[in-house]
């Protein structure tokens, strides 16, 4: 064997070695968790509750006629009223004192809320409009805040779920709406969505 | 064996050497039993997620395909009665039921063993003029996570979803 150089190790040389070690073990660490974060996540993202709770809900609002009522006035179509909404948020039970469910029948509200913690269900238009962080202008009134992302009142994990959907769906398929629903039963947060043609 | 250089190894180059190859040592083994923990978690998790979306699947499919005319509750569970289109009724037992150490909840042909690290809780079973439900509280005893069976019926049980 030769002679690596005449003064043993250089200071230097153990300097480059470790870093190129460590950096090796910080980013094997960093891949790991990043991916046990993700499945994490997305193993969230389809839960069956979820999306049975929706269905529950869905299938009221036909039965109810309501649906209708959702779609033209608050969701709004294009000229069809001054403002359009890209989304409508229309059951919310985060604060019990005050609990939103419009739409539903109350008595299926009530058991909605008893069997699931849901947090909240909206509708959204099934194309890239709620989920784009642009200005949306109808019928000349532009509307700084009609996407889900510049909306206030929905946390990082709640838009993480959005941001997920945004990445995650096909909108050159035919569905016209889609219900989004979050459970949350204080310890994790549950998401499911129902498209609608 | 030849030495490196002319004054052979340095204590210092020696302690350094220790010093990194331990580092890495336990940083590879903490990575591995940490990720060795995680893996098992997941595949808990997987494990009962799957069998729990199998038999909500399963149950909500008869529902909404056929004509739900009752459920009984009995003391493992409830009994839900169906009527096909052709008129037949026919019954499904959802239960939690205990042979001898273990535990298996089941659901007309579907049956799976409970895992030891599941706790089952309370079945709550309520029927009533607009909507019924039918919920079965299950808690893993390593995690905060909710593995319950619960089943919502939108309608009046006995009319026709």
């Amino acid at each position: 064997m030769s002679n690596l150089n005449r003064k043993g190790f250089m200071m230097a040389e153990v300097i480059i070695v470790s870093t190129i070690i460590l950096g090796t073990l910080v980013g094997l660490y960093s891949i790991f968790t990043k991916m046990y974060v993700v499945y994490t996540e997305r193993s969230y993202y389809y839960d069956v509750d979820a999306v049975y709770a929706l269905r529950a809900i869905y299938k009221n609002l036909v039965d109810n006629g309501n649906i209708n009522s959702l779609i033209n006035e608050d969701l709004c179509e294009k000229n069809t009223c001054e403002k359009k909404n890209n989304y409508f948020e229309f059951i919310n039970f985060t604060d019990d004192d005050n609990p939103i469910c419009n739409y539903v029948n109350d008595d299926i509200c009530e058991g909605l809320h008893t069997v699931y913690p849901i947090s909240k269900a909206l509708i959204v238009r099934y194309d890239e409009s709620p989920f784009t962080n642009v200005d949306v202008e109808s019928d000349g009134v532009t509307n700084t805040e009609n996407n889900l992302f510049s909306d206030t009142t929905y946390d990082e994990i709640t838009k993480g779920y959005f941001d997920y959907l945004s990445d995650s769906m096909d909108f050159s398929e035919e569905y016209k709406y889609m219900f989004i629903i979050e459970l949350d039963d204080g310890n994790r947060r549950y998401y499911g969505n129902y498209r609608i043609r | 064996m030849k030495k490196l250089n002319n004054k052979g190894y340095l204590l210092v180059e020696i302690i350094v050497a220790i010093v990194l190859a331990l580092g890495i040592g336990y940083f590879l083994m903490n990575l591995t039993i940490k990720f060795s923990r995680e893996d098992e978690d997941i595949y808990q998790s997987i494990y009962w997620t799957n069998d729990k979306n199998v038999l909500t699947n399963t149950i909500m499919k008869d529902v909404e395909q056929y004509t739900l005319t009752n459920i009984e509750k009995i003391s493992n569970g409830a009994i839900f009665t169906y009527v096909d289109t052709d008129g037949s009724e026919f019954e499904k037992e959802l239960g939690v039921v205990t042979v001898g150490d273990t535990k298996k909840i089941e659901y007309g042909e579907f049956e799976k063993e409970i895992d030891e690290s599941l706790e089952v809780g309370n079945i709550d079973i309520q029927v009533l003029e607009k909507y019924s439900y039918v919920m079965i509280s299950m808690f893993s005893m390593y995690s905060d996570e909710d593995y319950g069976i619960k089943i919502f019926i939108p309608y009046s049980v006995g009319t026709d979803s």
